[in-house]
């Protein structure tokens, strides 16, 4: 076995859990259960602030008595019961999927779960991350302050420079040629559409998966949310000044986990921001790939002659690699097994599942594992 | 284990106190319809000589809106921190051992 400095840092910080969480409750091996349970305090709270919130910037720069995006959230931190809690749960729980959803990649890197019939999910992860990412900054626009007109601007600046369809993506953004209230409504909805794509996009990177883990235990959920609620307590939600369209701010604070892009954008520019957004996101998409011809997996093959139809193997693969489709005409049987052996893993669960000897994985057969193990049990026997 | 689920009702109580605003003083109608003014009272006594800690620690980070829903955020996170190890306990009892070397291909 490869042992090198990041193996041991990873093996050390999973030890470290087991023994402080024993490994039922080891978050490491809940690593893509957790953001999907994350998704859900998202959802919850986000359908919480959706009640109040007035998407529009109707003389955002007048008064601050009218109602605006900036005026119905100060409504909700003020007025609303527990409004600046359930923002910030809000707020915070985003974060927190970023911080799950990195774990969850690094994890499925280290732990060599993502190259070749995983691909699916490994490419779906990426579009899930940009998704994540995405939905992030548009909340941002939406609390329309300062900070959310300086993003507006600088995102239209990027999205200019984009040759051919740079106008009208710009169009697309503001909803206009102008930042008007169907600005906001469009921000909304790109926020809140995108955030239940997530659900479809989920389909996707669960597809070829049997069976995902995808509730961690309720112990985990509840320190997750005491995280959260902590952190809720220990940095509050600070007051922002609300957008005025004849200014221009100039600087931000940076939210890490979101905004990073825009920190890109106002050091290397326009160009150099999509060249580098475009580089690291091809990168990421290319991870899996370098190895993958190396050495193809032995799918298994079913024996048509045997097979009896009864879908065990079918039921028992964990990655959805076999169909099970009709029986040719003559066979006595109504459904045969076929593999995918581009889904396949070589993992050899159908064979074990397989009670009439009618799937095995060409190299390594049925019946000389059989002669194996009992050759070894005699062998301990005796 | 006991003291976690001490923590627990510990944290569970403090929630109720944290949502009058740190502030038993003059009760809602609820505790006189409820004939419960005396654990409102019993409340204010528990929690509130730390009301002053949160505050100044709220303020001095220029929370918004009533501080009391901050406190009931730390508090509901305690309680469920303390409910969480106490399942943790009971649950490890059929604890597998789940670690696996990895082996890059
Ligand atoms: C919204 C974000 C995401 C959620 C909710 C999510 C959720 C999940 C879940 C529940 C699993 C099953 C894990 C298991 O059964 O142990 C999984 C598997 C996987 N995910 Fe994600 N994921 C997300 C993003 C990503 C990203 C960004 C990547 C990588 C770029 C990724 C790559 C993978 C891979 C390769 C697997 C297969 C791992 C295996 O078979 O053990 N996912 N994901
Ligand atoms: S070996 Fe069998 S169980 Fe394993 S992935 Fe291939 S078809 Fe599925
Ligand atoms: S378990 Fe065996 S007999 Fe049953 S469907 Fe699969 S290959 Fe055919």
């Amino acid at each position: 076995m490869k042992t090198n400095i990041w193996t041991q840092i990873f093996l050390v910080t999973e030890d470290l859990l087991n023994k402080i969480s024993t490994s039922k409750y080891n978050p490491l091996y809940y690593h893509g259960a957790l953001p999907q349970f994350i998704m859900y305090i998202l959802f919850l709270s986000g359908l919480l602030l959706f009640a109040y919130y007035v998407p529009t910037i109707d003389n955002a720069y007048f008064s601050k008595n009218l109602v605006n995006a900036y005026t119905s959230v100060a409504y909700i931190t003020n007025d609303i019961p527990f409004g600046a809690v359930i923002r910030a749960v809000h707020r915070y729980a985003g974060d927190a999927m970023v911080v799950a959803i990195l774990i969850h990649m690094v994890r499925v890197w280290f732990t060599d779960r993502y190259r070749q019939y995983r691909w699916v999910q490994w490419e779906s992860g990426i579009v899930l991350l940009l998704m994540v990412l995405f939905i992030g900054q548009t909340g941002y626009y939406l609390i329309w302050d300062e900070r959310s007109l300086l993003l507006t601007r600088m995102t239209v600046s990027a999205l200019e420079v984009v040759p051919v369809i740079g106008e009208p993506l710009r169009n697309w953004f503001l909803n206009g040629r102008t930042i008007s209230n169907l600005t906001l409504s469009n921000f909304l909805f790109i926020h809140i559409g995108l955030s239940f794509s997530l659900l479809f996009a989920l389909w996707i990177h669960y597809v070829r998966m049997s069976r995902p883990v995808i509730t961690p235990p309720p112990a985990l959920n509840y320190i997750l949310m005491t995280i959260i609620f902590a952190v809720v307590y220990f940095f509050p939600i600070t007051a922002t000044k609300i957008a005025d369209l004849n200014s221009q701010p100039t600087s931000m604070d940076i939210d890490v986990f979101f905004l990073l892009p825009y920190a890109v954008l106002g050091a290397l520019g326009t160009t150099g921001f999509w060249i580098s957004m475009i580089l690291i996101t091809a990168a990421l998409c290319l991870i899996p790939y370098p190895f993958t011809n190396k050495k193809p997996v032995e799918s298994a093959e079913v024996v048509d002659s045997k097979c009896t139809g009864c879908s065990f193997c079918f039921k028992d693969c964990p990655f959805q690699a076999i169909e099970m489709v009709p029986a040719p005409a003559g066979s006595r049987f109504k459904l045969l097994a076929t593999v995918k052996p581009y889904r396949c893993s070589g993992c050899g669960v159908c064979v074990g599942a397989c009670a009439f000897d009618a799937i095995d994985l060409p190299n390594l057969l049925d019946s000389d594992v059989n002669e194996k193990i009992k050759q070894l049990a005699n062998s301990q026997s005796a | 284990m006991a003291a976690a689920i001490g923590l627990c009702l510990w944290a569970s109580a403090m929630m109720p106190w944290a949502e009058l605003d740190m502030n038993v003083d003059n009760l809602p109608h609820t505790f006189k319809l409820l004939h419960i003014e005396p654990v409102g009272k019993a409340l204010g006594e528990i929690y509130g000589g730390s009301a002053d800690k949160h505050k100044t620690h709220l303020e001095s980070q220029k929370a918004e809106g009533k501080k009391g829903e901050y406190v009931y955020s730390l508090a509901i996170g305690l309680a469920l921190l303390g409910a969480a190890i106490a399942i943790a306990a009971i649950g490890s009892a059929d604890d597998e051992e789940k670690m696996t070397l990895p082996e890059k291909k």
